[in-house]
């Protein structure tokens, strides 16, 4: 199926081109645009479509997606969860809680639920040392937390509309 | 000019050049992997890094860093300076550049290479690039160790179908870009690029593409390891049996200079390989070009034929001989060939004008083709130039002239060199009869009388002018199949036979006489700035 944009999106879409001095300049960000018009992945109709608009060739496209781990090569869950295990967080009880996401879960980092609400991930340092532990839900930082918090987060993700 | 000094020559440079260009412009050569000089600078693989020295009265740069001792096992602080890479360094008057005499690019290069050789299969026993391979030409000068890595190596994809002409082994590849670069820059088709990152790398193809433009031999040629190999060529020789001559492409007017890699030992061609010509090919040939090569064994006539009978050369040459007594000289047409080296068509037209006495001179060529804006020429002959130069103030006419001339009865004898046409030939079956010298099988063949077996350009050494008028000379790569004859010889003995003294017994004998006519060009002998077989750029 092919990828397209509406047309509001269309409209952003040509902003964020003209910010950049040239094409390949905008690829990076003309991609997580598109990511997030796709349910958070960029699939192989994404790259073609970033190519053709920036007039890029395909390879270097999937090249550039297949360099940066913040792009999703697969379709993860509703919500992505990143778990810091970098010093601080590690010192301040990150394993603890990445042990704990896992097993509410029932899946490795890495992995998404069943009902593939919730990809959990592993970060390196998100820098927010200052508030360690932390993890990131999609947009957001979640600082200063305990198990219990990380409960209550997980419950919220899981069982929101 | 300028110059600078790298270890202790005096290398000159032009403003501009690179150190490693400099150098290999004079052909002193940096160890290099990802460089080439057909291409942009990546500055990626770290093997042509160069130690220069500060300029008089300045400190060197130097970083610190920590060294173990071997005696005590402790990490104690020491000082290097910084390398920089040859590849994109500019020369500077005066510049002081180390590079073999330099310890600290000495232990660089091997760091280097045992990085790019960590996760190498180094299954070197099945890989065509064996024997002409940097990975193990440079190994032996800079590196010499064991691997000290004990972890399991990554595993990649192997045996990659590319495209119809490439297969592709991601284990064996440094990531150099060269492939990448050479599709984008050269063959202007970005075809090919590296995904992941790290010790993850691979080079590959575009979604939904293959690797299948007109220079996928060429992308698989400029690769320096193992990781891209033809399909033509793979598993088909170990290159340290062959032997290569300095041959010029027959697949067009362009002229590009190769290499015919042969064995000796059977007499058989293996590859066709470009050969450095900045005036004509740069660097680059196209794939029609690398696989022409074959051609010299498919649809060859190597015994002589009268009608259908295949008979003994001089038999052959006998009844090609009564053939051509049987006819006054105004009824006999004599067709030079676009195919065929200067010395060939000298030899033709030598007995046509000042033997047979015939002045009914024509030209057969190929159809033309495509020409590709790169090197592919839309003439696909690589002497139609010559062949027009030989005749000098009366060119040849083309063979539809011909064609017309015996539909009007006026030509009932025809003399030709090669099989090929540029046109429906069927007018030749009203000829009484038509004398062929062919190599290949072609579309006059079919009307020949008598056929007498020519020796291919890889078998026989001539001249060819490309359109550029430039006289380039191809050497003999292997010998006549059975009694196949270069050209000249055959004809020389068809006009001994004939009863003309034509005293051609060798090469030189027919230069020789060309040196008088100044319309007969003989290329100077060719040049080779590369390594006949071995890591060539």
């Amino acid at each position: 199926m092919a990828f397209s944009l509406n047309e509001a999106q269309e409209r952003e879409f040509e902003d964020i081109l003209a910010r950049y001095p040239n094409q390949m300049a905008a690829c990076i960000p003309a991609l997580h645009f598109c990511q997030d018009a796709n349910e958070n992945w960029v699939s192989p109709e994404v790259i073609q479509f970033v190519a053709e608009r920036l007039s890029l060739p395909t390879a270097h496209v999937l090249g550039v997606v297949t360099f940066y781990t913040l792009f999703n090569q697969e379709k993860p869950g509703k919500h992505q969860v990143w778990v810091c295990r970098t010093l601080s967080c590690a010192l301040r009880g990150s394993e603890e809680i990445l042990a704990h996401c896992e097993k509410r879960l029932g899946v490795h980092a890495g992995g998404t639920t069943q009902n593939g609400r919730i990809t959990l991930r592993t970060a390196e340092c998100l820098a927010s040392c200052g508030s360690a532990p932390m993890m990131q839900v999609d947009k957001d930082y979640y600082e200063n937390l305990t198990i219990e918090q990380v409960d209550q987060i997980l419950d919220r993700l899981m069982q929101e509309a | 000019m300028p110059s600078f000094k790298l270890d202790e020559l005096e290398i000159p440079f032009e403003p501009g050049d690179t150190v490693i260009q400099a150098a290999h412009r004079v052909g002193v050569d940096i160890p290099h992997y990802c460089w080439h000089p057909g291409l942009s600078v990546a500055a990626n693989c770290r093997m042509c890094l160069v130690e220069v020295a500060p300029p008089p009265g300045r400190p060197a740069m130097m970083l610190d860093v920590l060294r173990q001792d071997p005696t005590t096992g402790e990490y104690v602080p020491a000082k290097k300076p910084k390398l920089q890479p040859a590849c994109q360094l500019k020369a500077a008057e005066g510049m002081d550049v180390r590079s073999q005499s330099s310890p600290h690019v000495a232990e660089a290069r091997g760091a280097v290479q045992e990085m790019l050789l960590l996760n190498h299969p180094v299954d070197c026993p099945i890989c065509d690039q064996a024997g002409e391979c940097r990975l193990q030409d440079y190994w032996l000068e800079h590196q010499g160790t064991r691997k000290r890595m004990r972890d399991e190596v990554i595993h990649k994809p192997k045996a990659q179908v590319f495209g119809p002409t490439i297969v592709y082994d991601a284990e064996r590849c440094i990531i150099c870009t060269r492939c990448v670069r050479f599709c984008e820059e050269v063959a202007k088709d970005p075809v090919l690029d590296v995904r992941e990152r790290g010790n993850l790398n691979e080079i590959v193809v575009s979604p939904g593409r293959q690797l299948d433009h007109g220079y996928t031999l060429m992308t698989e040629f400029v690769c320096p390891v193992g990781a891209l190999t033809a399909v033509d060529f793979r598993f088909k020789a170990r290159v340290w049996f062959l032997r290569s001559v300095r041959s010029v492409c027959q697949g067009c007017a362009t002229g590009c200079n190769a290499f015919l890699d042969y064995d000796p030992r059977n007499q058989t061609l293996y590859r066709h390989r470009p050969r450095e010509n900045l005036q004509v090919n740069q660097y680059w040939m196209c794939d029609h070009g690398m696989l022409d090569y074959r051609r010299a064994h498919e649809d060859r006539f190597v015994s002589a034929y009268v009608g259908e009978e295949e008979v003994t050369l001089e038999a052959g040459v006998n009844a090609a001989a009564s053939a051509l007594r049987e006819v006054e000289p105004e009824r006999l047409a004599v067709v030079l060939s676009a195919q065929h080296s200067n010395e060939d068509n000298f030899a033709l037209l030598t007995l046509a004008r000042d033997y047979l006495g015939t002045g009914q001179l024509f030209i057969t060529n190929k159809p033309h083709g495509e020409a590709d804006g790169i090197l592919r020429h839309a003439d696909k002959n690589p002497n139609t130039l010559g062949v027009e130069q030989l005749c000098g103030t009366t060119p040849p006419r083309p063979l539809q002239d011909l064609l017309a001339a015996i539909e009007a009865g006026q030509i009932t004898h025809v003399l030709a060199l090669s099989s090929v046409a540029p046109c429906e030939v069927e007018a030749l079956q009203r000829l009484k009869r038509l004398v062929l010298i062919t190599p290949f099988d072609g579309p006059l063949a079919g009307y020949a009388d008598v056929l007498l077996p020519a020796a291919t350009w890889a078998e026989s050494t001539g001249t060819f002018v490309n359109f550029k008028g430039m006289a380039q000379e191809s050497e003999r790569a292997i010998r006549p199949e059975a009694d196949a004859r270069p050209a000249w010889k055959l004809i020389g003995a068809l006009g001994r036979a004939l009863g003309y003294a034509i005293d051609w017994q060798r090469l030189s004998d027919v230069r020789l006489a060309m040196a008088t006519d100044p319309g007969a060009v003989v290329a100077p002998p060719p040049s080779a700035r590369m390594a006949p077989v071995g890591a060539a750029e």
